[in-house]
């Protein structure tokens, strides 16, 4: 455990206290250490096997935070930081690479997809991302079953953990949000 | 009403859920229900089902994965971070395999180019490991036409980087845009990169993306060649289509400057297998390029380009240019030929034909001459004429004068450049020393070579004496014992494969070196007239059935400059004991002395010591050896390791403290390429093995190996990230003989280190034993029970002995730093010191009445003169002048015998026996070749009186034999059949106890496995 765990710890249960600046202290370590595991993952990974989805994030977590020391309820802001977490990172990644194949000049597109959408998937992140901002504004709750499912890769238990909330309501908030974004994205009405 | 109205969103959501939980007409009539007249909310709701149904797996699988892809990925660096222990200055360039940054490399303090990879690289382990093998090797060329590369590495969050020579200057395609070329400019270049390419084929390395983005010229006209290697991570997958593949992208938009396509190869532009002749066609379209200003293979899309590549000729290059050489038209003619079969078949073939044609262009003025479009001459004719006059003959002698100068570069013409003759005596032996408090070896915090490392055995018959690994790490070269007879081998590391260069012979090798071209194999040898005083010899490495040169030398390695203009080497002055650093030109003119240092300061310690050059070329590096007495005295001791820097220009000089680590022995001692400290072979001070040690610049230390054997050899591979050693382990048993019997029986079960038996009256057997990594004095009943430590006061303590009276023991221990004769009571209690000189005093021994402790005593002047003092102590007195090694008192008490040499010319050891009163000779008698006589060379007189008992190694097996003491010939008083004996002693009742066993020692070679 990282010599700073205590103080992350400390960070989350400030932030679940409300206190929004440990947010910003927060964000920074979180984001080093999800670096970090992602790139452990991605070395032990052998080409064209995906990730397991939660591992990552749950290690992160068992590596930052003293879980003695922290309610669950630190722990569902912890999860819910690193799924917003991931979301960013997705979309900046995305709208870089949409910069670049505009731009025409950077070699790394042509190497990589070429498109900004998710692996496998034929799916505009950066779009799924506006798509969410306006679900947000309507249904918070919907739209964080999203960050933490689609972003995060929890499962539906895992999800209803985190949010305190049964996992019969994160199916259904899921179920929707799923018809509302797919309408939204793919323009018919 | 608003879609964000939460209210009517609540309601849209209740109807949708419970829609979901229903099918067809029931779902029709809930719907029906639920809506009531709100047919907007109803419109929402199916429209949102309508949705639903379609979107089946649509977001069900979370961009966790990618999430984590894009997190690890391409991070940029920012100045001020670190990288290791390279701190970014800022990015200098960035593509399609990464960014370079310019960095600094804080602790050489020089300056270095960062190419950190995209991370994608790393998912494919099996492409990584291709990618650093060859980037390795690649960095082994240590040509000057080849970016060096430092080192290969990892960032921490994952990203593979590479640390390389920063190279000022301008990319050839920055050259070509920026000034007209000269013909003799053009020339000078493509030669250079065949100088490269040859080189690097030579090392089984192929470039494959020669292209004008990857040949930088420096100011002063050297070119470099970027990124061999790199190129093979552009193979997406494993499959040569895909090569094609993935560079087509490259260029995927119409209308765009066409890239890599270009310089592409036709096997590559086909998918097919490609080898060192694609480098030849790259060279050829860039040859092209710069003669004509354009590449020989154009299209609108890559696809045509390669369709081009494939199928078309290229036009001659006088349709672009007036004046070319028509011999520079054939040539590239030749570099271009689509079937790589009739192309130039080496690079080195190309190199000649550019080489002769400069030559020719040379005599008839013609290089000065620019051959840009616009600006050519109309002298085609004069080219015509200078280049029809080549000949087969000429490119004979050419291939001879390209293969002379190569090697000559390489090794100045001067005799006389290599050894110290007396130093390389010191090559193996490492010198004795004294002192007292244990080391306490700390953890480093640099990063650290060798941390992770790989070993492996390469030889196993253990019988290998010292060894040498070539610069690129491919051979090595070593010496083997058998029968008593010593022969040179040649090992290929990588298939295995050995060669016996010299057949066995009598005498002894005493080290041996590669050149540092890896040309050819240096050793000292000194032959059976020669008396230990050894000579160099030379032999090519590929010189099997070649004989060996002997050559001169009074100075150290040469290390030769990346920019190959200078030389940098060790002089050592034994007269007035002054080591300097000296730069030279590469044919010894010009020296320059840099420093010097004073005995016991000394530059590198042994012969095969040399400084290295910073990349740069600006400063030179090198350890410093200090002791605290003088080098010529053997018991020399209390050596620390710093290390010395200069540099060349401004001429500042830094000494720069290594780890305080205190060494009783010690032996080679090389910086590490990384100039980030020092590995070495030394027996930490009050510790029992000599020990591979790195020390570091930070003040931290390290031991490589920490085991129970010996090392006595270490050569590192010019990179850095491989060395191989000569491992020692001495494993041995006790046991008794009783008299009349022939069958020896093991006393205890226990296999272990055993030396100095003694047999006391009470018959226990005490003996001296490092198994522990201390040595310390033990006793065993012959029972193999009570086995019990005599002493555990510290330092080192050997050579018990028991008092006739069983009252006493002697040995000798440094437990207050020099060897110093101590006495216990027989109990091991009660230490007393019995001897107290500034110099030490060893294997003491009991007169048969118990009065007197002989022993032998050093001093600078008079090595090893047996003394004698009270049991009681006192003023020690002398009983000999000249060497006098082991002695051993007869049982009656009148004799005394002792292992002498005269030190005379050719003089050998001999076996001397004298009155113990008078001192007067009584007899000396020689012994036998294969009694091997060192300093602690067992001697003990027989219980009977009768003989003078050692061990004589005659047929390679170890048995005792007697002299007797008063003449006739040897004979041999057992007849063991097998392994060695460290040591024996005799009971009164003829029985014989001896501790017996095997030393193996082999080459092993230790990879650094990397982090």
């Amino acid at each position: 455990m990282p010599k700073d765990a205590e103080n992350i710890t400390d960070l989350l249960v400030s932030y679940g206290r409300g206190d929004k600046e440990s947010l910003d202290r927060l964000m920074p370590v979180v984001y080093d250490e999800l670096r970090r595991q992602a790139a452990r993952y991605l070395r032990r990974e052998k080409a064209g096997h995906t990730l397991q989805t939660t591992a990552l994030i749950h290690e992160a977590y068992v590596r930052l935070v003293d879980q003695r020391n922290v309610q669950w309820q630190n722990r569902a802001h912890f999860f819910g930081i690193a799924a917003q977490m991931m979301r960013r990172i997705l979309v900046d990644h995305a709208r870089t690479k949409k910069r670049a194949k505009r731009g025409g000049s950077d070699i790394r597109v042509s190497l990589e997809d070429a498109t900004a959408t998710v692996k496998g998937q034929d799916l505009d992140v950066v779009a799924v991302d506006e798509a969410l901002s306006r679900l947000e504004k309507i249904d918070e709750q919907q739209a964080r079953v999203v960050e933490l499912r689609f972003f995060s890769g929890l499962t539906v238990e895992e999800t209803a953990a985190v949010m305190s909330i049964s996992p019969a309501t994160v199916k259904r908030d899921w179920s929707m949000a799923k018809a509302w974004l797919h309408r939204e994205l793919s323009g018919d009405r | 009403m608003s879609e964000t109205d939460p209210q009517r969103w609540q309601r849209v959501k209740e109807i949708f859920e419970g829609a979901l939980e229903r099918r067809g007409v029931e779902r029709e009539s809930f719907l029906e229900n639920a809506c009531a007249n709100d047919g907007d909310v109803r419109e929402e709701v199916e429209s949102l089902l309508r949705s639903y149904e379609v979107a089946g797996s649509f977001m069900e699988s979370p961009a966790v994965a990618q999430a984590a892809d894009d997190l690890a990925d391409e991070q940029k660096l920012t100045p001020g971070q670190r990288v290791k222990h390279y701190q970014i200055v800022n990015l200098i360039g960035e593509g399609g395999m990464g960014e370079v940054y310019l960095a600094t490399d804080t602790i050489l303090g020089r300056r270095v180019a960062l190419k950190v990879l995209p991370t994608f690289v790393s998912k494919d382990p099996e492409r990584l490991r291709r990618f650093t093998q060859e980037a390795r090797a690649a960095s082994r060329l240590s040509h000057p036409n080849v970016c060096v590369v430092h080192e290969v590495g990892e960032t921490e969050d994952g990203r593979p980087f590479i640390a390389m020579e920063y190279i000022e200057g301008q990319t050839l395609r920055q050259r070509i845009r920026s000034q007209a070329m000269k013909l003799g400019d053009v020339l000078d270049i493509a030669i250079q990169v065949a100088d490269a390419l040859i080189a690097a084929h030579e090392a089984g390395i192929v470039h494959r993306d020669i292209k004008p983005e990857n040949i930088v010229i420096r100011p002063e006209g050297y070119v470099k060649i970027l990124d061999f290697g790199l190129a093979k991570l552009t193979e997406r997958h494993k499959g040569a289509t895909h090569t094609t593949m993935s560079t087509l992208l490259f260029n995927s938009s119409p209308g765009t400057v066409i890239g890599t396509a270009a310089y592409m190869s036709p096997e590559q532009a086909r998918g097919v297998a490609v080898d060192e002749r694609t480098d030849i066609w790259g060279l050829g379209v860039v040859l092209y390029e710069l003669a004509s200003g354009r590449v020989p293979f154009t299209g609108e899309t890559p696809t045509d380009v390669v369709v081009a590549i494939v199928e078309r000729e290229q036009p001659p290059i006088s349709e672009h240019v007036d004046g070319a050489p028509p011999e520079l038209e054939r040539i590239v003619r030749k570099a271009l030929r689509k079937d790589k079969n009739e192309r130039y078949q080496i690079v080195k073939e190309l190199a000649i034909d550019l080489r002769s044609l400069r030559k020719e262009l040379e005599k008839n003025s013609m290089l000065e001459r620019s051959i840009l479009p616009g600006t050519g001459s109309s002298a085609s004719s004069e080219y015509a004429r200078a280049s029809s006059s080549r000949d087969r003959k000429a490119e004979t002698d050419e291939l001879k004068q390209l293969r002379t100068d190569f090697i000559e570069s390489l090794f100045p013409r001067r005799p006389g450049w290599m050894f110290m003759v007396v130093g390389i005596l010191v090559l193996l032996g490492v010198i004795f020393g004294t002192y007292y408090k244990r080391a306490r070896p700390s953890e480093p915090k640099a990063p650290v070579p060798f941390e992770r490392v790989e070993v492996t055995k390469l030889t196993t018959n253990g019988n290998a004496l010292m060894g040498a690994l070539s610069p690129d790490g491919k051979y090595v070269a070593y010496v083997t014992r058998e029968s008593g007879k010593e022969s040179l081998w040649l090992r290929q590391v990588d298939i295995n494969s050995n060669a016996q260069l010299l057949a066995p012979r009598e005498g002894q090798y005493q080290g041996v070196a590669f050149s540092p071209d890896g040309n050819y194999i240096y050793f000292g040898y000194a032959g059976t007239q020669d008396n230990d005083a050894g000579r160099i010899y030379r032999l090519p490495v590929l010189g099997i059935g070649a004989t060996a040169t002997q050559i001169e030398f009074h100075e150290g390695l040469p290390a030769l400059s990346h920019d190959r203009k200078r030389i940098a080497f060790i002089r050592f002055d034994r007269q007035s004991q002054f080591d300097s650093l000296i730069v030279a030109n590469p044919d010894g003119s010009g020296e320059q002395v840099l420093g010097t240092r004073k005995w016991p300061e000394r530059f590198g310690w042994d012969p095969l010591s040399r400084p290295e050059w910073s990349v740069n070329d600006q400063t030179l590096i090198l350890p410093v050896v200090t002791s605290d007495r003088s080098f010529t005295d053997d018991t020399s001791t209390n050596f620390s390791v710093t290390l010395f820097e200069k540099d060349l220009v401004g001429s500042a000089e830094r000494t720069i403290p290594l780890s305080p680590q205190k060494f009783d022995e010690i032996g080679r001692v090389t910086v590490h390429p990384n100039g980030n400290g020092v590995i070495m072979l030394g027996k930490a001070h009050g510790a029992a093995f000599v020990q591979i040690w790195q020390l570091f610049r930070d003040g931290s230390q390290r031991a490589l190996t920490n085991d129970l054997s010996e090392y006595r050899e270490l050569s590192l591979r010019a990179d850095g990230s491989a060395l191989i050693t000569v491992q020692t382990q001495t494993l041995s048993r006790l046991w008794l003989l009783h008299k009349n019997e022939v069958k020896p029986a093991p006393v205890g079960s226990g296999t272990s280190r055993y030396y100095d038996l003694s047999l006391a009256p009470d018959n226990k057997i005490l003996y001296a034993s490092d198994a522990s990594g201390i040595a310390d004095i033990f006793e065993i009943a012959l029972t193999g029970g009570d086995e019990r430590p005599l002493t555990s006061a510290g330092g080192r303590n050997y050579a018990p002995v028991v008092s006739p009276d069983n009252r006493y023991v002697v040995f000798h221990s440094n437990r207050t730093s020099v060897f110093q004769v101590w006495r216990t009571d027989r109990d091991g209690s009660r230490p007393k010191q019995l001897t107290t000189e500034a110099t030490e005093s060893t294997w003491p021994t009991f007169s048969p009445d118990g009065k007197w402790v002989l022993f032998q005593h050093a001093d600078p002047n008079n090595p090893y003169t047996l003394w004698r003092v009270s049991i009681e102590g006192g003023t020690p007195e002398r009983v000999t002048d000249g060497l006098s090694i082991r002695a051993t008192v007869s049982p009656d008490g009148k004799l005394v015998a002792f292992w002498h040499n005269d030190q005379q010319q050719n003089s050998r050891w001999r076996l001397k026996v004298v009155q113990l009163d008078t001192g007067a000779t009584f007899n000396i008698f020689d012994v036998a070749q294969t009694v091997q006589v060192q300093w602690d060379t067992s001697l003990r007189w027989s219980p009977d009186g009768q003989y003078l008992t050692y061990v004589d190694h005659a047929g390679g097996i170890d048995n005792i034999w007697g002299q007797p003491f008063a003449g006739g010939a040897p004979k041999q008083l057992t007849n063991f059949d097998e392994g060695r004996i460290f040591s024996f002693d005799w009971g009164k009742d003829g029985s014989l106890v001896a501790s017996r066993g095997v030393i193996t020692s082999d080459v092993v070679l230790i990879k650094d496995a990397g982090k």
